[in-house]
């Protein structure tokens, strides 16, 4: 009897277990054997413009550890440290944590993750983490952005194009055995992880290399804070080069955190007069040998203007107002224009839209409309006051002139490189016409004018070929309240070379400088950078009339007086200058 | 003939005779017949055949050898019906191919599981040569990298750049290159190894 009742309840508990509740005894026993393992998609690469790496991923490991299998912390402890170079102590701690799921090391090498998987310990499992690269170390890393340690870019390109670099990641059903080992031929589910595509940018590395040398160089030298630049070939657009360097605290300037280029808007001081030639050609109020009459100093609404040299009443033309970077000569000219035509010409050169980049944290410039100027504007606006602008947006108004007045988009990113190598192109903004040809060969001459010996830049040429530019030395703006820091300044050149055929037109600026000129201090890195990126572009001298005086001199004094530094604002006013 | 030999066939002939006598003992026929020992004529031939009973079946004894000379004649052994001899051998192939096919089945999973681990085995080198290719791609890209080139250039080759750039231009006769710039050595201090000109296009 006993024996039937322990017959029946055995076979009913076996119906039970096999037949009612097979489901569930089937789940807990796939939970115990199957396990989910996440398989990461390949990052995107990112390349220069020949082809190089600037960014890329390659696969490293993870090791996991479930400390409830692991019956002896301490001599895993012992085992694993010399391979993974940690204390015995802390990694017989993490061992020891009972929770289930320990990193015990990340993203070690392949070749470590074999030595440790070769000691066959019981609890830990490896899994695939890639890890990124930037094997040119810090070359334009401002631009390049970073990824954090999950895979996932934060800043820079890295950041904005994070959905197309990062592909999708698959996951992997695979049997471990009771030790956590994956059995052969026990993988049940696969969903292959999708790469992600690679980004194929228009930086030279070569230039912006040697760019990032000649800024380096010049902030030491300097003293200089900051400094960045923008290299562009002048028909496409592309950005080749775009450095951007902090002071380093006792040691070499170092990249910034992001590429101040894009991101700092500052009052761009006499490079800010294209705006006002640019109107007054186009609109046939000045030619280029139209005289002025420059007294010692002007007033506008009860500011007081000066040249950041002192002299007499004088009779320049035109070209010689910019080539000297006459600030009163300069408000003269805008007077000509008047408010509403001065601000046209800001617009229409480009200081009020974004670049098209789109780029994380891109300022698209401060210009404000007439209706909200002060009564001193119309003597700080022309030269370069109260309106903000970024290093791009400078370098890319000159370019305009660069390119027969015609406006071109900058672009950064080339194509995105999809499966199969399909090339994806990434849209830029439109070409537009800005000035006619003529007006653009007639700024041209006059810009020559500056690089010339009597010009504010004269270091800013280079031998062999013409160059075209501007220099810009600006006061930085209070920000405790109006008015401007004393003895702050941003120096900067923005130019094109060689200046009939423009090949390059380039874009720099460092700030708080000693000496402040960016005829002394901005010039001659534009010269270094030009000369480098004119052999590594195969651009051979020669390629445009010379003119006289110009690339004779090569590096001289410079002198004050490179680009003036602005204005200085009478303490009785209240212009609103500087704010 | 010596009294032993003499006695030796005797024995000889009285074992076959014996051995003769059992093989018909199934019929009971040989002890009927009263056959005197030592007797030469074979069981087969001596004994009668017992007629069937009308109605019914008796196995048939068939195909008995003919007498050797000596005397021994294997006995007669009664043969396997029809339908249990096709049971048998029907059982008998069923079992062969039973085990043949547990042995296939076997066999095929043998194959799968060595197929199995030659995949896996081949995952995880396609893995590995993936993993190889990422890292000497970076490496490539590590040594290709501008710090790099400029330090090993002028630390360890002791190279200087060119203190100008001269750029020979073509014209339309050989003879009327256009040279621009003159080419100057590089700064004494500098130029402990080699000192290059550049020549562009």
């Amino acid at each position: 009897m006993v024996m039937t009742l322990a017959f029946v309840a055995v076979a009913v508990r076996l119906t039970d277990v096999q037949v009612i509740s097979t489901r569930r005894y089937t789940s807990y026993g796939q939970a115990e054997l199957l396990h989910t393992v996440e398989l990461p998609a390949e990052r995107g690469t990112i390349y220069g413009s020949s082809g190089t790496v600037l960014a890329m991923s390659v696969p490293e490991t993870d090791i996991i550890a479930d400390d409830f299998q692991i019956h002896d912390p301490g001599a895993e402890a012992r085992q694993l440290a010399p391979l993974l170079h940690q204390s015995q102590a802390g990694l017989r701690a993490t061992l020891s944590q009972r929770s289930g799921f320990v990193y015990v090391a990340r993203q070690v090498s392949e070749g470590v993750a074999a030595k440790v998987e070769a000691l066959n310990l019981p609890g830990l499992t490896f899994q695939r983490d890639p890890r990124r690269f930037e094997p040119n170390g810090n070359l334009a890393l401002p631009l390049l952005g970073q990824v954090n340690t999950n895979g996932v870019g934060y800043s820079g390109l890295e950041g904005q194009y994070n959905q197309v670099l990062r592909g999708r990641s698959g996951s992997e059903v695979v049997q471990l055995d009771p030790a956590g080992r994956a059995i052969p031929g026990g993988t049940e589910r696969v969903k292959p992880a999708v790469p992600g595509k690679s980004l194929v940018l228009t930086l030279n590395k070569a230039i912006e290399y040697e760019a990032e040398q000649a800024l380096s160089r010049e902030i030491v030298q300097s003293h200089a804070k900051a400094g960045w630049a923008v290299v562009l070939d002048a028909r496409t657009g592309d950005i080749l080069a775009m450095p951007s360097l902090v002071a380093g605290h006792g040691g070499p300037p170092r990249p910034s955190s992001s590429p101040l280029a894009l991101t700092t808007v500052y009052e761009p001081g006499s490079v800010a007069k294209l705006a006002t030639f640019a109107g007054a050609l186009t609109e046939g109020l000045i030619t280029p040998q139209s005289v002025f009459t420059v007294p010692p100093d002007i007033t506008v609404g009860g500011a007081v203007f000066s040249d950041a040299e002192p002299h007499g009443t004088e009779h320049l033309t035109a070209t010689q107002i910019l080539a000297r970077s006459s600030n009163i000569g300069t408000i003269e000219v805008a007077r000509e224009l008047g408010p509403k035509g001065l601000y046209h010409w800001l617009r229409a050169i480009g200081w009020d839209r974004p670049s098209g980049l789109s780029f994380p944290g891109e300022s698209v410039g401060i210009l404000h409309p007439p209706s909200t100027w002060s009564g001193s504007a119309m003597g700080s606006m022309p030269i370069g006051q109260d309106e903000a602008v970024t290093g791009l947006q400078l370098a890319d108004s000159y370019n305009m002139v660069a390119n027969g007045g015609m406006w071109v988009p900058p672009r950064l990113v080339r194509y995105i490189l999809g499966p199969g190598q399909a090339r994806h192109p990434v849209p830029t903004g439109r070409r537009h016409r800005v000035v006619s040809p003529t007006v653009a060969r007639e700024l041209t001459g006059m810009f020559e004018h500056v690089v010339g010996t009597n010009g504010t830049a004269p270091m800013a040429a280079v031998p062999g070929y013409t160059v075209a530019g501007k220099t810009g030395t600006a006061q930085i703006p209070s920000t405790t309240g109006p008015g401007y820091q004393p003895g702050d300044f941003m120096a900067s050149f923005v130019g094109f070379v060689p200046a009939q055929h423009p090949a390059l037109t380039i874009e720099v600026t460092l700030e708080h400088p000693t000496p402040i000129y960016g005829g002394s201090v901005a010039a001659p890195v534009f010269s270094q950078i030009a000369q480098y990126a004119l052999r590594e572009l195969d651009i051979p001298p020669g390629s445009g009339p010379g003119r006289s005086g110009q690339g004779a001199t090569g590096p001289g004094s410079g002198g004050p007086g490179g680009g003036g530094p602005g204005t200085t604002i009478a303490p009785s006013t209240s212009s609103g200058a500087g704010q | 003939m010596t009294a032993v030999q003499e006695a030796r066939a005797r024995a000889r002939r009285a074992r076959v005779t014996a051995s003769a006598a059992q093989a018909v003992a199934g019929t009971g026929a040989g002890v009927a017949a009263g056959l005197p020992q030592g007797a030469t004529a074979t069981a087969a031939e001596t004994l009668p055949r017992e007629a069937p009973a009308p109605g019914r079946r008796h196995a048939v004894v068939r195909g008995v050898a003919p007498a050797r000379p000596d005397g021994w004649a294997p006995a007669p052994r009664p043969r396997p019906r029809p339908r249990l001899r096709r049971g048998r051998v029907v059982a008998v192939s069923a079992g062969a191919i039973v085990a043949l096919l547990m042995f296939a089945v076997v066999a095929f999973h043998v194959v799968l599981t060595q197929r199995q681990f030659r995949l896996d085995r081949m995952q995880q080198q396609l893995s590995q040569a993936q993993i190889d290719h990422a890292e000497l791609t970076l490496e490539v890209a590590q040594l290709e990298a501008p710090a790099r080139i400029v330090s090993v250039a002028v630390h360890r080759l002791h190279m200087v750049n060119p203190p100008r750039v001269v750029y020979l231009i073509p014209g339309d006769h050989p003879t009327s290159h256009k040279v621009s710039g003159v080419p100057a050595p590089a700064p004494a201090s500098t130029a402990s190894s080699s000192t290059s000109t550049t020549a562009g296009p």
